[in-house]
């Protein structure tokens, strides 16, 4: 009942920009094949939502939201025209073979005043009489019940943690995505809590993915509402993942999860296209307040850099080709890639997304040279210390996102750092690695004494699904300390291997993707992700 | 229930637990320098050495628990609770000292790095051959770095002291502990030059 409460509420309050994703994974529940997911940009005419009904007609939406709970005479004069340009006109997709007829359908969270039923009837006498399908029309109570159908039962109904689902609900959508609560969620509905064994038929499962879908586009409501593009990429990779995981627990069939991750990566995309639109039209890069931006303030270009170079990665990986796009990508990149800042380990990956591209766009020795700046720096920052030494810069580890280490890094935390991290590194061996893949033996030469004095740390989970949680409380800690003396033909071999036996072969199928998961998860990065991610974008 | 003053109380336990961790520190004893690095996830830990020893093992759990009186609550002043959570970062600091202790001799007995005295007292040469054995370190600027001496009774602590006074006092001593520093300097700087990407 609370629950069913808690979404009454939020389709109430939900706009267009915040319903479009939740409603994609309600029509893909009822087995449409989600073609298009508009970016509301303003080109898409109207057309928010194309799909592919499972009679295999295909189907268009617009979406509008109620002011007031009712869709009114005014708000239907001003979307009249459009509407019957959505029915009337044929949908140009090249997903779409060439058909007579689609069906179009008018969506929202409100309900219509009778003037507005009224004008629909009327719309549709005119069009059947020009032998147009009509427009059809589903209201609040529709879509509602459309959410029964997908079994919201199975949302966690302790009230803890409808708490967390209220916490997370109600966080500013300016704020980052709270991940650990979100995580807490998506492991109870997907039955991945790794203390509790569970047995689920494929039909409980499917139905929990779903289900799952539709509260994490909820959940990512008030961050679409504010063009949280980012927040929207993190959401729906932690999705992705959690899917992945479920999937490799239950040893699920591709047809089972296929459409909610098909969905989430046409989101991601939008998002990153979304975010590349914006960043095209800003003259700066201080984001809310301007007082207190300044600790933060490269670590965002850093950020923005690493999701455009993946961006146009992506688009190669597509073959989405268009040189205007590709050009204002790496004039920002290049741009800006002076503000590059390494405020942690977390930070490396970023890096790594640019190195990736700028290798592709730069022929000199540049990009690599970036390799050897990262192994210094992380040589330099995390070298052990002499007794009583003050430390006053080091390199947390990946594990420590930019808003938690800041504050250390700044001196205005309100409690001591519990933490150490000098004499370690996460990335360190995955660096040395491909440098050394690039042929530059006299420059790691002379930093490998400095090498060796850092430990080389990464973490292995206990099993192969565990991998795609964001934490794992099985598994094994691995602090490994470099041999002093090494030859550079056995280290060639080492850094020459590339099959990626960490990665779940799940996560093997899209490179992309892949970079993705450990820009958001980078303490998964490994030196085996590294040396099998690096030999997959190369070849892009 | 009765009234609770949720927000302050959950503040103020945050408060406590930070000082539980650093007051935990002077009763650490030599672990005091000791770094605590966080693990995020996982069970157990692995560590390999640059010389290829292999090590696995759990995490431990140092724990500690006071009793209050719940009827004689109102009965407590500051300074007796204050003590009570002094009392709890001591007894975490001597549950971590053991497992400290525990680690280092099980480390050391597997690559055979103990001396067994048989209950015979402490002398010179036996310092001295213990220094032998050890891996010593030295500073940036050449300057020795001795481990710490940790003793389970104040007679050997006091033992130990007479005997480092008689190794810097005694002509025969001096030389020989000179000659094994020496060594160890030479040990440790082909160590540090041993650190090269060769071929």
């Amino acid at each position: 009942m609370m629950k069913e409460k808690l979404l009454e509420n939020w389709l109430d309050k939900t706009t267009e920009r915040s319903f479009t994703i939740p409603f994609s994974y309600l029509l893909a529940a009822e087995g449409h094949t989600i073609v298009h997911i508009t970016r509301h940009c303003g080109m898409e005419l109207g057309r928010d939502i194309i799909s592919i009904a499972p009679d295999g007609i295909p189907c268009v939406f617009q979406l509008k939201t109620a002011k007031n709970g009712r869709i009114t005479l005014s708000q239907w004069r001003d979307m009249n025209a459009q509407l019957v340009d959505l029915v009337t006109l044929s949908i140009p997709h090249p997903a779409l073979r060439e058909s007579n007829h689609h069906r179009s359908y008018l969506v929202t969270n409100g309900f219509l005043t009778e003037e507005v039923s009224v004008a629909i009837e009327g719309l549709n006498s005119s069009l059947e009489s020009r032998n147009f399908p009509k427009l059809e029309v589903m209201v609040k109570g529709s879509i509602l019940e459309k959410i029964r159908n997908l079994n919201i039962e199975i949302w966690p109904s302790e009230l803890k943690d409808t708490k967390l689902l209220l916490e997370i609900l109600t966080e500013s959508g300016k704020s980052n995505i709270p991940k650990e609560k979100l995580v807490m969620l998506l492991e109870k509905i997907l039955l991945l809590e790794i203390d509790k064994h569970e047995n689920p038929s494929n039909a409980e499962i499917k139905r929990a993915i779903s289900s799952c879908a539709l509260l994490c586009g909820i959940v990512t409501s008030e961050f679409s509402n504010e063009e949280n593009f980012f927040a929207e990429i993190e959401a729906w990779t932690i999705f992705s993942s959690y899917v992945f995981a479920c999937a490799l627990r239950y040893g699920l069939k591709k047809k089972i999860w296929k459409d909610e991750i098909e969905i989430s990566q046409k989101v991601i995309y939008n998002s990153l296209n979304n975010l590349f639109e914006e960043i095209k039209g800003r003259s700066h890069f201080v984001e809310g307040d301007t007082l207190s931006d300044e600790p933060f303030f490269k670590g965002r270009i850093t950020l923005l850099i690493s999701l455009m170079s993946l961006f146009a990665l992506w688009r190669r990986y597509i073959n989405d080709i268009n040189d205007e796009v590709e050009a204002e990508i790496r004039k920002f990149c290049l741009e800006k890639k002076d503000s590059l800042a390494l405020w942690g380990e977390a930070a490396i990956i970023q890096y790594l997304a640019f190195f990736w591209y700028y290798r592709k766009i730069d022929g000199s020795c540049a990009p690599d040279f970036m390799l050897g700046q990262l192994i210094k720096a992380i040589t330099e920052l995390n070298k052990p210390r002499e007794q009583k030494e003050q430390v006053v810069r080091f390199l947390a580890s990946p594990y420590y996102s930019l808003e938690e280490i800041a504050p250390y890094l700044r001196g205005f935390a309100d409690k001591p750092l519990n933490d150490f991290f000098l004499g370690q590194s996460y990335f360190l061996k995955g660096l040395v690695h491909l440098f050394v893949r690039r042929n530059w033996k006299q420059h790691i030469k002379s930093l490998w004494p400095d090498n060796t004095r850092i430990k080389y740390v990464s973490f292995e989970p206990e099993r192969k699904w565990h991998y795609f949680l964001w934490r794992s409380m099985r598994g094994t800690n691995i602090i490994k300390a470099p041999k002093f003396t090494k030859k550079w033909e056995d280290l060639k071999e080492e850094a020459n291997e590339n099959q990626g036996k960490c990665i779940p072969n799940l996560m093997k199928q899209n490179p992309i993707f892949f970079l993705l998961f450990l820009l958001i998860f980078p303490h998964r990065a490994t030196s085996s992700a590294l040396r099998w991610l690096d030999s997959k974008l190369m070849k892009l | 229930m009765l009234p609770d003053f949720y927000k302050a109380k959950k503040k103020l336990r945050e408060v406590l637990i930070t000082y539980i961790q650093l007051a935990k520190k002077q009763h650490l004893g030599p672990f005091s320098d000791v770094p605590e690095i966080r693990f995020f996830e996982g069970h157990q830990r692995y560590m390999e050495t640059e010389d290829g020893i292999k090590d696995m093992g759990p995490f431990h759990e140092a724990k500690a628990e006071t009793k209050i009186d719940l009827k004689d609550f109102h009965n407590l002043s500051s300074i007796e609770f204050m003590a009570k959570i002094d009392k709890i970062a001591e007894d975490i600091a001597r549950e971590q000292s053991k497992i400290g202790y525990d680690e280092i001799e099980k480390a050391a007995k597997k690559v055979g790095n103990v001396v067994d005295v048989k209950k015979k007292p402490l002398t010179v040469e036996l310092y001295l051959e213990i220094l032998e054995r050890l891996f010593i370190s030295f500073d940036s600027n050449g300057k020795l770095l001795l481990p710490q001496i940790v003793t389970g009774r104040r007679e050997d602590t006091n033992k130990f002291i007479e005997i480092i006074k008689e190794v810097h006092t005694n002509f025969k001593y001096k030389q020989r502990y000179k000659e094994i520093i020496q060594r160890k300097k030479l040990e440790y700087d082909e160590r540090k030059a041993s650190r090269k990407l060769v071929g």
